[in-house]
């Protein structure tokens, strides 16, 4: 009876602590650790690191499966690059990373970028002011959604020999070259995005196949949408001229027309009446 | 339905509702102007030159406006520079008062209403 008794309770022990190792921690800064480096350094596989607002001067580093997210969102939750040499935030050949909800600035080489890494997911982040927002190298299976890439120097997104990834619901605008270049990288899925006003092309592709670039907006940017030298992608329902575009001025002239007749019998009736 | 919808939504703008009253006016200015060289009265007259003014004072708001949005570039400050050379000499022609020079007035009144057509084109919001 007593045997069985410290069996179980040496199970159950065993169960509890092997539960508790297993399970990730959730790492606070700056309470924690004052840097983002820091925390990210100490974290084991699988932890959570809670990032509060604020301006965090550092270069991001993360090379294991972790999840760093902020707690008040990218507005107010901003790297700004240390050394402008290197990226605000690098993940590099790392699996099962995510970011979530920051801002990242001030780097002459990207906002974000990816190096050899899968099954990334950065969400709801605004990369403005770097050589480029989001860059992709050898990336695979990954997720970018509702990301803001505005006013870079180059490209709001750069994909190179990255391949099987989800690029949804993300703003490229005012990038002072392409909004999306897609190079090298097959099997990708480019959906929903706006993608305008940057200075070169909205969108383009080259020497890629079978990438799916569906829904998406690209308005005054040089070219909307280019395609070039690949085959086998599918280019469907993406908007480069909405149909505002021609409404509005022919309805604007029509008022002109009807203004110029108003005022004209307007004046007559007053000159009359003087007369 | 959703034509009329993305027309409403558009108007919910500043800058394109200023753009767009400058792009009436512009037009209600140019078609009085057409009438005036046919040699129409005083109402053509008062028509082109309340409606001209206005649309040029609208201009420089956008003008301004741009500048501190987006900044000052080199393209930016070229472009309203060229818009204001067209239309000051337009008015430089129509104030010479010399038949030759009257000839080219109607061109220049179109080259005003395409350039309004592009400042409507580049405050439609996206």
């Amino acid at each position: 009876m007593a045997k069985a008794f410290w069996t179980t309770a040496l199970v159950l022990a065993s169960s509890l602590l092997w539960t508790d190792a297993s399970r990730a921690a959730i790492i606070h800064v700056p309470e924690d650790f004052k840097s983002i480096q820091q925390a990210i350094e100490m974290a084991a596989p699988g932890d959570e690191i809670v990032v509060k607002e604020g301006v965090y001067r550092e270069n991001l580093l993360i090379q294991k499966p972790l999840v760093l997210k902020s707690v008040a969102g990218a507005s107010s939750t901003l790297i700004q690059a240390a050394d402008e040499s290197r990226p605000s935030i690098k993940i590099d050949k790392a699996v099962n990373a995510t970011v979530t909800g920051f801002s990242a600035t001030g780097s002459l080489v990207a906002g974000v970028l990816t190096s050899g890494a899968s099954n990334v997911t950065i969400t709801g982040c605004q990369f403005t002011d770097n050589g480029s927002g989001m860059v992709m190298h050898g990336t695979s299976n990954s997720t970018l959604t509702d990301n803001i890439s505005n006013s870079n120097a180059q490209y709001g997104l750069y994909m190179e020999k990255s391949d099987n990834n989800r690029v949804e619901r993300n703003t490229a605008s005012l990038n002072r070259d392409k909004g999306f270049f897609i190079s090298n990288s097959d099997g990708n899925r480019v959906v929903a995005n706006n993608v305008n006003l940057n200075s070169w092309d909205g969108i383009m592709v080259y020497a890629s196949t079978g990438n799916i670039i569906t829904g998406n907006k690209t308005l005054r940017n040089t070219y909307g949408i280019v395609i070039s030298e690949s085959n086998g992608n599918e280019v469907s329902e993406n908007t480069t001229i909405p149909n505002l575009f021609l409404i509005l001025p022919i309805f604007l002239i029509y008022l002109g027309v009807v203004s110029y007749l108003l005022q004209k019998s307007l004046l007559k009736a007053l000159y009359k009446e003087r007369g | 339905m959703k034509a009329i919808l993305e027309l409403l939504n558009a108007f919910t703008n500043f800058t394109t509702v200023l753009a767009s009253i400058g792009m009436i006016l512009a037009t209600s200015s140019f078609i009085s102007g057409l009438q005036m060289v046919k040699g129409k009265g005083r109402v053509e007259r008062k028509i082109h030159r309340g409606n001209g003014f206005i649309a040029f004072g609208i201009f420089g708001i956008l003008a301004i406006s741009s500048f501190a949005t987006y900044g000052l570039s080199l393209w930016s400050v070229g472009g309203w520079i060229t818009g204001a050379l067209v239309i000051a000499c337009k008015l430089l022609i129509v104030h010479s008062r010399s038949r030759r020079a009257f000839k080219y007035v109607s061109w220049l009144g179109a080259t005003l209403i395409t350039m309004w057509l592009y400042l409507v084109y580049i405050h439609i919001p996206l």
